[in-house]
């Protein structure tokens, strides 16, 4: 092997890490586009066919035709969106004052806030969801607080309806809501807060012209993230809704493998993909423009 | 600090409080429910019963269903690590074009709404004819968990002094040498972590299953699933504690090898 003398280790160390050692990435690469994106490109071609798999392929709409033109379809598409925007707001109703609390928390407290934020995380879906019926059904625990308080006679019928069906994938959600804006909060310099104080503000006026502005970004990716995962869940809704919620994301399963109609099924697959891409890349930018837009002015 | 202030604080925190209770209140109750010695959902009001665990055992269908999601986990794990470090070690030395791009590649499988990733899956796999197999899952639990094995393997690796490499590098040590004797020793933490997130994610893992698998290829969760709709007893309590616990495991581990942050391969 070939040594220089000045400089070993220096001139060593461009040789190493400056070829391109390209077998490094095309392996993992090639695996996600084979069996990531390219099924993706598959269903929205699939989505365009009459009958497939088939021996001849032609392209049609009629699939969108039959969604966009039939009221019953329409509802499905307009029940997700706004099941998707429920446990976004509840997320945010519940995530933005946790994120402020944690990241100025120092220490312990701090240590047992993140845990109870990132644990869920690594906790399944179908755990919390069986959770949930526990904590809901007519002998559940909130039924034994409300008979045990004297404050209802009968239990309450709090499962298989789409309250619980967002309360409970507000529950399954609400980490990544958190997460989103404490790293954005963590970030905004204190100095920032120190200066306003310095020059009169109180704590309402610092929140809403520094925090607020500041965070919004975090928002914003945040209430894109918990949209884009709640409109593709499939347990919790089907599950806590009692199966009675028109949604995409159970109706996509049942043209694929109930009875099967899959051109069909593909079309409501990108038509939940559209969906979420819109929120994921939509979202974000639109907070971006319009700092840019408050920047220019 | 004025009597205003003391109390917003004192409601900010109550509120927080409120909101940590409803993170962790479904799973504390399911183990609850799990030990109760009636068969009705509640949670046990004397003695505290084993028998839900004993069904979970002898009923059949949990306890094959368990011993497949261990079997698949492990495999997913493996080649997921491989494929994720390989990655991630390239974005940490190399200089690439458009790595934002790039790396938003490995992301894009944790915002993409679930049923559309398991309907184009679906779709994929069964060109290959992997639709309702074992092979047909694992390899949508490589690509789910991906992200989580090339985000934690990129942070243990731009962790890693270069220092070490170069040095080695300049007395002669090839690139395998240089991995094998120096990169991977070093990270090892760092695998654990990436293995232990990839695991816990296959374990859990439904929504894309669901699809991929037709319901003929049945994982712990799927089961639990299936029992929910055949009939609701204190089993699936129970079958839920056993996932609740190995999450717990691989949460206090994880926490051992490279500590809890406030990242998430989702969160950029």
């Amino acid at each position: 092997m070939p040594r220089t003398t000045a400089t070993p280790a220096l001139s060593g160390a461009t040789r190493l890490f400056r070829a391109p050692a390209a077998r490094y990435l095309t392996v993992p690469v090639g695996f996600l586009l084979i069996f990531f994106f390219l099924p993706l490109i598959l269903i929205v071609l699939v989505s365009f066919t009459s009958s497939f798999p088939s021996a001849s392929i032609t392209l049609t709409t009629s699939n969108y035709v039959q969604f966009f033109g039939s009221s019953l379809y329409r509802a499905y598409l307009l029940t997700t969106i706004v099941y998707g925007l429920e446990v976004t707001v509840l997320c945010l109703l519940m995530g933005y004052p946790l994120a402020y609390y944690m990241v100025r928390q120092r220490g312990l407290v701090y240590q047992i806030t993140l845990l109870a934020v990132i644990a869920p995380l690594l906790v399944g879906v179908v755990p919390r969801t069986v959770g949930w019926i526990a904590v809901l059904g007519t002998e559940g625990v909130i039924n034994n607080i409300l008979l045990g308080l004297h404050l209802s006679r009968r239990p309450l019928t709090l499962l298989y309806n789409p309250t619980a069906a967002v309360v409970g994938l507000a529950h399954v959600l609400l980490p990544f809501m958190v997460l989103s804006i404490a790293s954005v909060l963590s970030l905004i310099d204190r100095s920032l807060r120190e200066a306003a104080q310095n020059l009169g503000a109180g704590e309402l006026q610092i929140f809403r012209r520094i925090t607020i502005p500041l965070s919004l970004h975090g928002v914003a990716v945040g209430c894109a993230l918990v949209f884009s995962l709640a409109i593709g869940s499939y347990i919790t809704p089907v599950v806590l809704g009692g199966g009675k919620m028109k949604l995409l994301a159970p109706l996509a399963y049942d043209q694929f493998l109930n009875y099967p109609n899959w051109p069909f099924g593909s079309a409501v697959g990108v038509v939940l993909l559209v969906t979420g891409l819109v929120f994921v890349v939509g979202l974000p930018a639109l907070v971006v423009m319009r700092r840019q837009a408050a920047g220019a002015s | 600090m004025t009597a205003g202030q003391r109390w917003g604080g004192a409601v900010l925190s109550w509120y927080s409080y409120l909101a940590i209770a409803f993170l962790l209140l479904p799973e504390l109750v399911a183990i609850g429910v799990s030990f109760n010695p009636t068969s009705r959902m509640v949670l046990p009001a004397g003695a505290l019963s084993l028998q839900w665990y004993r069904t979970l055992w002898t009923r059949p269908g949990f306890g094959h269903a368990f011993a497949l999601s261990l079997y698949i986990a492990p495999l997913a794990t493996l080649v997921s690590i491989l494929l994720g470090g390989s990655a991630a070690y390239y974005f940490s030395r190399y200089r690439i074009r458009a790595s934002g791009v790039m790396s938003a590649l490995f992301f894009a499988p944790l915002v993409v709404p679930g049923a559309a990733v398991g309907a184009a899956m679906f779709l994929l796999l069964n060109q290959f004819y992997l639709t309702e197999t074992i092979s047909g899952v694992v390899i949508a639990h490589i690509v789910l968990t991906l992200p989580y094995t090339f985000r934690t393997l990129g942070a243990a690796f731009a962790g890693l002094d270069r220092a070490y490499e170069e040095a080695a590098f300049s007395l002669g040590a090839s690139h395998a040498v240089i991995l094998r004797r120096i990169v991977l020793p070093l990270i090892r933490p760092g695998i654990l972590a990436a293995a232990l997130f990839s695991l816990i994610i296959s374990l859990d893992e439904f929504t894309v299953t669901l699809f991929v698998s037709g319901r003929t290829v049945i994982t712990f969760p799927l089961q639990i699933f299936n029992a929910i709709e055949y009939g609701l007893d204190p089993t699936v309590t129970a079958a839920a504690t056993v996932m609740l616990g190995m999450s717990a495991i691989a949460i206090i581990l994880i926490e051992r090898a490279v500590g809890l942050n406030l990242t998430h391969p989702a969160v950029q």
